[in-house]
């Protein structure tokens, strides 16, 4: 997987040569919000995510997750607010539509349809379909073209999913969950068949997982959805980069809290770990404090405990 | 969009079909027969009823034709339940249960246009099969329409599987289905609603017809042998006295029990209840109106469906859920 991410980076560090303009915006919300009876599912959600990006949508179940994919899916139209792919709406015109490709939770397939005509199916359907890669990427997998799609394998139903949402050829590929009830040989193999996939075709992804650890070494955007609300949205490396764990003297915790935006604060007899979010090269000037980097997932766990607390990417983290 | 369609509805346009060639031969086969029969042993058309040769016949014809008929009988009521169920409720219920629409309606294709390929394509077949029934039932009939013994299209037991009847009940029943399971999203609700709604429908029109129109209205005063004309609906038959109010059969039999006797089947006893001033009153609608009330049916059944079926599309087509 790392592979995957290197050749990725390389692809991106050539495209900046030819086009040294800032990459697009592949998605951008402004102010989504969505409501299902009286219960606001989603609620003044606004972010932007570059071209190319591998985005991880995580957050606690109900967060909104399905609900802000179904809306850049345009299977669901927003209740106020907007959602744009690469600058066009979202919406019911074949145009919008042929751009984007989605897989839902359930990677819904038609069960009495072979693999082969599932393929038709996308043939049928999409102007822009590439039918060589489908069978290509279906021949690696070992899947039966004249297999009945409802006795292949949990794992072998994603992949023929996966297969006609890429080879749909969309400029964003949104997966809702695209790891869920698969066991981990599966989870495995589709994330690197997806990463493959990627590589190849330079299109942006969105998929979101409420197990962040599926994704820590697939993406590198990371938006964090919690109570209806963008709680971070930003570059995972920059994240990272911009959040310590300091551990130091409990009786001097206040102090430091006090200096930095801290986000989870732990205090045991004497000593103190906080969460803190600081610039790169903040230095602690107390030796008696000694800082680490963070993990991705323990950040994430961190903003989920405090919903009020947000990280976005202006004006917070460009100007620290 | 037209492979897909047939790819997933398949199963229902082939049963159909077979269903109906079926039919077809049953039907073709009881036709030869009937008009083999007719071409050997018709008696003069104008034969008189109670001659051995003339009832013989008629009696013959009559039962060879009941013996279909009675099966053709279920027709009305079945096939649009059937339609209904099968074609029109899983057409949307099925996706949404199984979340396929997920995965359909985020290809290239609008959703406005997926459906219209689907309702076009798979309306226009039902329709077809509808007219392909009345189309192999009016053949046998007309098989059986041998003088003397004499076959009304206008009858209720032939009313609707002959002229546009199947086609319109088919049509409708495919319609209701399909806005059922846009309610519903779940197959078998959608499907038993559809059943319970075809068969309230078909239970709830079955006597209708009597009423599309004012009905012509014959006064008898003299012993006529039919005071119909040929091929029209029978709505009603009472009698009336010298001075327009109603009776029963029974209280006349009570009042003529004394002058005329008991034995009302004979023409004497007819005629002596016409000279007692008792009128026998026919109300029928001649058979002109044949069309006229194929329509009316169709009307009463198209419109509603298909107000409910254009609510289901929009709600569809509306990016809600």
């Amino acid at each position: 997987m790392t592979a995957d991410r290197t050749v990725r980076m390389f692809g991106g560090g050539a495209g900046e040569l030819t086009a040294p303009a800032k990459s697009p915006t592949a998605l951008e919300a402004m102010r989504l919000a969505k409501r299902y009876r009286g219960t606001w599912a989603l609620r003044d959600c606004t972010m932007s995510v570059p071209a190319g990006r591998v985005v991880a949508l995580v957050g606690p179940n109900g967060a909104g997750k399905s609900t802000f994919l179904h809306l850049v899916a345009g299977l669901i139209a927003p209740t106020r607010g907007s959602v744009r792919v690469f600058g066009e709406p979202v919406g019911q015109r074949a145009a919008a539509l042929a751009r984007v490709a989605f897989l839902a939770q359930d990677k819904p397939l038609y069960d009495g349809f072979t693999v082969a005509e599932m393929l038709r199916f996308g043939h049928h359907l999409n102007p822009g379909w590439d039918d060589t890669l489908a069978r290509q990427r279906l021949a690696e997998l070992d899947i039966p073209l004249n297999r009945k799609v409802g006795k292949l394998s949990g794992g072998q139903q994603a992949q023929v999913a996966l297969t006609i949402a890429v080879a749909k050829r969309p400029d964003l590929l949104v997966m809702d969950e695209p790891l869920a009830n698969l066991d981990p040989v599966a989870r495995h193999d589709v994330m690197r068949s997806l990463m493959a996939a990627v590589a190849e075709t330079q299109m942006t992804v969105v998929l979101s997982s409420h197990v962040v650890s599926d994704l820590t070494n697939a993406c590198d955007w990371l938006v964090v959805l919690n109570r209806g609300q963008v709680q971070i949205s930003g570059e995972v490396d920059e994240l990272l980069a911009a959040h310590r764990m300091v551990s130091g003297p409990a009786e001097l915790a206040d102090g430091m809290a006090a200096r930095m935006p801290v986000i989870s604060d732990s205090r045991r007899e004497r000593q103190a770990d906080l969460l803190v979010r600081t610039g790169p090269g903040t230095p602690l000037h107390d030796p008696r404090w000694r800082a680490s980097g963070v993990s991705l997932e323990e950040l994430v766990l961190a903003y989920l405990r405090r919903p009020d607390t947000t990280a976005l990417p202006r004006p917070t983290l460009t100007t620290t | 969009m037209l492979w897909l369609t047939w790819r997933q509805h398949r199963m229902q346009v082939l049963l159909t079909t077979a269903l109906l060639a079926v039919l077809g031969a049953v039907l073709l086969i009881s036709a030869l027969g009937a008009a083999d029969f007719a071409a050997q042993n018709a008696p003069a058309a104008d034969c008189v009823a109670d001659t051995p040769a003339c009832s013989a016949y008629l009696v013959e014809m009559n039962e060879r034709i009941r013996s279909v008929g009675e099966l053709l009988g279920w027709l009305p009521l079945l096939a649009p339940a059937m339609i209904g169920a099968f074609w029109g409720a899983p057409l949307l219920a099925r996706e949404f249960e199984q979340g396929t629409h997920q995965l359909t309606w985020t290809q290239s294709v609008t959703r406005r246009r997926w459906l219209a390929a689907k309702i076009v394509g798979l309306g226009a077949a039902v329709t077809l099969g509808g007219l392909v029934l009345a189309g192999i039932v009016e053949p046998w009939l007309a098989a059986f329409d041998v003088p003397p013994y004499n076959v009304d299209r206008f009858d209720m037991s032939w009313f609707r599987v002959v002229g546009i009847m199947p086609a319109a009940w088919w049509l409708a029943a495919f319609v209701l289905g399909l806005a059922t399971g846009a309610l519903f999203r779940r197959t078998l609700p959608a499907m038993a609603v559809t059943l319970a709604v075809c068969a309230l429908a078909f239970f709830g029109l079955l006597r209708a017809p009597s009423f599309y129109a004012t009905p012509e209205r014959v006064v008898q005063a003299a012993v006529m042998d039919e005071p119909e004309p040929d091929d029209s609906l029978h709505v009603t038959s009472y009698w009336i006295d010298g001075s327009g109010v109603k009776y029963t059969a029974q209280e006349r039999e009570l009042a003529l029990a004394g002058p005329c006797g008991t034995d009302e089947t004979t023409k004497k006893y007819a005629r002596c209840a016409f000279s007692h001033g008792y009128r026998q009153v026919a109300e029928f609608h001649p058979a002109d109106r044949f069309w006229q009330f194929q329509w009316t049916e169709a009307g009463i059944l198209l419109i509603p469906a298909l107000s409910l079926g254009g609510l289901a599309v929009r709600r569809t087509l509306r990016p809600r859920i």
